[in-house]
């Protein structure tokens, strides 16, 4: 990236500095005639000047005269019109305001356009800042804390885009201004002029020396206020193990300290600042001072006259504002300039970036995997991996036994283009992949690690994120514009989603995103004749689970019955809130909740509710904030306990306003209790028929009311806002039965089947959001999404280094198996630390510590024809 | 029946009986409570170990399985763990669990065990302590039947 920030301003905004320039010197003119118009508008039309006695005079007359060098001589442009002194001052005052509204037009254009080009020229820096980061090479990107380089891209640059359209047309239009003030002092008189231009000099040459130091301040200045950034981002990264390590203290100590030394240098900074401000303000009014003693002076001996003193004075008086400007936009410059310099130096490499395309094809189909004198060392020079020489005949399956230690690992990443600061070389087909174009490398290598990489966004976008190579003709909305269906082999949407369900089945995780897609509601709009396909499907589970001996396994929604399965809010509703309102919101919201308080029913929630916090907050006190079990089983989040504990405490007490929020949060977790589930004995028989009771009152009340708060479940009727599993069932599956959940999932595999609606349940699962770094999902879950993803891009090598598939070693073998059948005649490098799963490949590895300590290649696989994917 | 029963039953099994009961109370309160009827499994021979179990009411045969059927090897009553060892080694299930009346059972699922023993160390000491007796028991049997051996030689 350009270094200078001039020449990268220039670069990109050449033209339009140029024609905004132009519009600034048009400008000038109107606006040089609207200071002028004034001076008229008094002297000729109202003191009548111009008109001496006459009643009416020929004015507006436009001359253009030559000046004498040029011959001299006067064109007559406009001749006039006669007009009364009143008719003048109208039609003068007319053109006044006419001017001022040019003007501001003038000024309005300008503004537009010097904002808009700032803008343009800042979303292009930011765009080529991205365009460096994605390009580092991993050991780089060590180096770069996330936080960091987004507070960079995002904040850091901000004032270089406000300074752009600055950059180039105000030194020219101060400059210019200055410059025709001293041309004017001079030609009144030279000494005076030369009085003038020294303390101009003085300015420009030592103030910007003093500025040095402001700059070193500034560049220190920025440097702490970005560490001072990731130094919290870090402790908010870390927080559970600063709070697990009782280090709170500390951490605000460091914090504390940073902020010390950053008020230090602000400190200097301001000093500076002000010292130079005063030597400015100094040197402005010196200047009158030596013009009253010199000029005085040569007016009383003679050699100037009172009116060129006057006329010196007051256009020095016009000098100070633009030389002032000029070194306030100087002082921009530098700060900007320093800021630029700073962010362009984080994001440049010190290393070529690889380029993102290349002009040739790369294919690793056949030829060979060369490691030769393979070595790696840390930053203090320990060795992680002895010089290694292997060499594997492509195509072949291979595994990597590691023994303890890191080599293969090492190794692993290495011909994944992991790593890149190595010594020896590393070939796959003739190619170092790590310097291949980004794109190609991409295509054609895979690498999974063990920890996964999840995106938050859908599951099925997760899947496709490598197919996203085909950049479309228009800027889009629509993310799937960007997927490559001819790569992928696919038709359209649906035989895409296809080849992504055998991508899941390959690696054992169909099952998975087929119950999302049970667990999930269908949208209408994506999938118009699926909710009709389920409402048939219905009668039908229940004949294949009566088949099957399994009907007791299922509890029926029933109007007349409390189903002990679902939640005491899902009771009391008997169906599901329309918009995005919850359970809650409705109990509590203006409709319902006069019609559930008359029963005293909201009490008795209430009074759960506490004796559910009381519990929780007893067993899960302990547990780390981050536990799985707080996330699966609390009725409470982890950050919300401390809260808990005081509405305890309260017991009911405290101002009316508090008393009544305690209730809410109470109900809030009283309403997802579930009796079978929980088993803490909190809903009896009696509470039970309460809650059919007033479930019967409130669908009454609600339907004569022709209230649209709640789509009520109906057994003849798909019920659009609850998921497909309890449209399929119309009821809950039983938590008490051994084996229920199985036997059930059995009962509606069978029927999707049959009714041809696997792949549209799979499809619905495939919309499932993951979560903010996969957060939705379990680790087995996101480390076979990520092998999923890499399989569906068909690479023709593909590394798992450690990736841990499946909930056991046999479930694992068996994936491995598949991903094996569907990688043949194209290579694989399992990475594993287990006998058992390195068993049955071509080429076998074995490492321990840092070294490589055996190593047997087998004869290649037979080549088979690449498939179309591919 | 409601959770206070089943920390009882937590109580008397040798693993959890130094657990403090606000912990027997978590491992209660995640896991699930089912009812097993006559005849049916609890689980399987080669299944995948994905819980384990305590029996809270009723009796269970233990079926090794082979190319003939099944034999029962050993029969199961109130308070037994099954199946913990699975979970813990995360291989398949070594027997068949069969109801021979109707079991009452409490299901702890491997990743709550898991993460119970992650995030509780008293569980997790309790887990070894309990492993650690049973490695000492295999001992002191290995060592007798050697000592028979040895004077059945003799």
């Amino acid at each position: 990236m350009e270094k200078n920030l001039f020449r990268y301003i220039w670069r990109h905004s050449a033209r339009e500095q140029l024609v905004i320039l132009a519009i600034v010197l048009v400008s000038m003119v109107f606006y040089f005639l609207s200071l002028d118009l004034p001076r008229t508008i008094v002297n000729d039309a109202i003191q009548g000047r111009a008109y001496g006695a006459a009643p009416t005079k020929t004015v507006l007359v436009w001359k253009l005269s030559l000046p004498a060098f040029l011959g001299g001589g006067e064109t007559v442009l406009f001749s006039g019109v006669d007009m009364t002194r009143m008719q003048y001052l109208f039609a003068l005052s007319g053109l006044f305001l006419l001017l001022v509204i040019v003007n501001g037009a003038f000024k309005y254009v300008i503004n537009v356009r010097k904002g808009a080009l700032g803008e343009r020229v800042l979303q292009r820096m930011r765009s080529d800042l991205f365009a460096q980061l994605v390009r580092f090479t991993p050991e780089q990107f060590r180096n770069v804390k996330a936080s960091e380089a987004a507070t960079m891209i995002k904040d850091e640059v901000e004032p270089v885009g406000g300074f752009v359209g600055d950059a180039f047309i105000q030194p020219v239009f101060l400059g210019g201004q200055a410059l025709t003030a001293m041309a004017f002092i001079l030609l009144q008189s030279v000494p005076l002029g030369l009085i003038a231009g020294g303390i101009v000099l003085v300015q420009a040459l030592v103030i910007p020396k003093l500025r040095r130091e402001q700059l070193r301040l500034g560049k220190q200045r920025q440097l702490q206020s970005r560490a001072l950034a990731g130094a919290v981002g870090e402790v908010v990264d870390s927080i559970a193990a600063v709070q697990d390590a009782g280090a709170v203290a500390y951490e605000q100590y460091r914090i504390d300290r940073r902020l010390e030394t950053l008020y230090q240098i602000r400190f200097a900074l301001y000093n500076r600042k002000f010292v130079v401000k005063f030597l400015n303000n100094f040197l402005a009014q010196i200047t009158p001072f030596l013009f009253y003693l010199v000029g005085g002076y040569y007016a009383l001996t003679g050699s100037l006259d009172i009116g060129q003193l006057v006329a010196v004075i007051a256009a020095y008086r016009d000098l100070p504002p633009p030389v002032k400007e000029l070194i306030d936009w100087d002082q921009q410059r530098m700060d900007v300039d320093i800021k630029y310099e700073q962010v362009v130096e984080q994001f440049t490499a010190e290393s070529p970036p690889v380029p993102l395309e290349g002009d040739d094809e790369i294919r690793l189909l056949s030829g060979t995997l060369d490691v030769k004198q393979l070595q790696v060392v840390d930053a203090r020079n320990a060795v992680l991996l002895e010089p290694t020489t292997l060499s594997l005949n492509l195509p072949c399956h291979a595994v990597f036994l590691a023994q303890g230690g890191d080599a293969a690992d090492l190794v692993a990443r290495a011909i994944g283009a992991q790593i890149t600061r190595y010594a020896g070389q590393v070939q796959i087909a003739g190619h170092t992949m790590a310097l291949a174009p980004l794109r190609e490398r991409g295509r054609r290598l895979g690498f999974v690690d063990r920890n996964p990489i999840i995106f938050n966004a859908t599951i099925r976008a997760n899947l496709l994120y490598a197919l996203n190579q085909r950049r479309p003709e228009r800027p889009t909305e629509d993310d799937e514009a960007w997927i490559d269906f001819e790569a992928a082999g696919a038709r359209d949407a649906e035989d895409l989603d296809r080849r992504l369900v055998e991508a899941l089945e390959c690696v054992g995780l169909a099952d998975g995103i087929y119950q999302m897609g049970l667990n999930a509601p269908i949208d209408a709009a994506r999938y118009p004749d699926l909710p009709d396909a389920i409402a048939r499907a219905r009668p039908v589970v229940r004949e294949v689970l009566a088949a099957r001996g399994a009907a007791e396994f299922v509890e029926s929604f029933d109007p007349q019955l409390y189903n002990r399965n679902a939640t005491l809010g899902e009771n009391l509703l008997f169906g599901v809130p329309r918009g995005k309102r919850t359970v809650l919101d409705l109990v509590t919201g203006p409709e319902m909740a006069p019609l559930l308080a008359a029963g005293g029913l909201i009490d008795r929630f209430v009074d759960i509710g506490r004796k559910i916090a009381e519990i929780t907050v007893e067993i899960f006190s302990d547990l780390p904030p981050g536990s799985i079990l707080f996330e699966r089983f609390s009725f409470i989040a982890s950050e919300d306990l401390p809260v808990f504990r005081d509405i305890l405490a309260r017991a009911g007490g405290g101002s009316g306003e508090q008393a009544a929020a305690d209730r809410r949060a109470l109900l809030g977790v009283a309403l997802p209790y579930i009796e079978s589930r929980h088993r803490l004995d909190l809903v009896d028989g009696e509470l039970e028929a309460r809650i059919v009771a007033a479930r019967r009152d409130l669908m009454r009340a609600l339907t004569a009311r022709g209230s649209k708060e709640i789509e009520f479940y109906d057994p003849e009727h798909y019920c659009s806002l609850a998921s497909i599993q309890d449209n399929l069932l119309f009821g809950r599956i039983s938590f008490g039965a051994a084996g229920a959940g199985a036997e059930v999932m059995a009962a509606i595999r069978d029927t999707s089947a049959r009714f041809g609606l696997e792949l549209a349940i799979l499809r619905v699962g495939l919309d499932s959001p993951a979560g903010y770094a996969g957060k939705l999902l379990s680790p087995y879950q996101r480390a076979a999404i990520s092998v999923a993803r890499d399989i569906v891009k068909s690479p023709d090598v593909l590394v798992l280094n450690e990736v841990t598939l499946g909930g056991s070693e046999a479930e694992m073998q068996e994936i491995v198996a598949r991903i094996r059948a569907r990688m043949a005649g194209r290579t694989l490098i399992l990475v594993t630390r287990s006998e058992q799963m390195a068993r049955g490949f071509d080429a076998r590895a074995v490492f321990s510590g840092q070294r490589l300590v055996s190593f047997s290649a087998g004869a290649p696989l037979p080549a088979e024809p690449v498939s179309q994917i591919a | 029946m409601g959770i206070e029963s089943e920390i009882q039953s937590l109580q008397s099994i040798p693993m959890f009986r130094d657990v403090e009961t606000a912990r027997l109370k978590l491992i209660a309160f995640t896991s699930m409570r089912l009812t097993v009827l006559p005849g049916r499994d609890l689980f399987t021979q080669g299944q995948v170990s994905d819980s384990a179990y305590i029996i809270l009411e009723g009796e269970a045969d233990v079926l090794l399985q082979n190319a003939s059927g099944g034999r029962v090897i050993a029969q199961l009553g109130k308070n037994a763990l099954v199946g913990d060892m699975g979970v813990i080694l995360g291989e398949p299930r070594s027997a068949t669990i069969r109801a021979a009346t109707r079991l009452e059972v409490m299901q702890i699922p491997r990743e709550n065990f898991l993460s119970l023993a992650c995030d509780m160390p008293s569980i997790a000491l309790s887990v070894m302590r309990e492993l650690a007796r049973r490695v000492q028991a295999g001992n002191i049997r290995i060592a007798e039947l050697m000592q028979q051996v040895e004077q059945a030689r003799g």
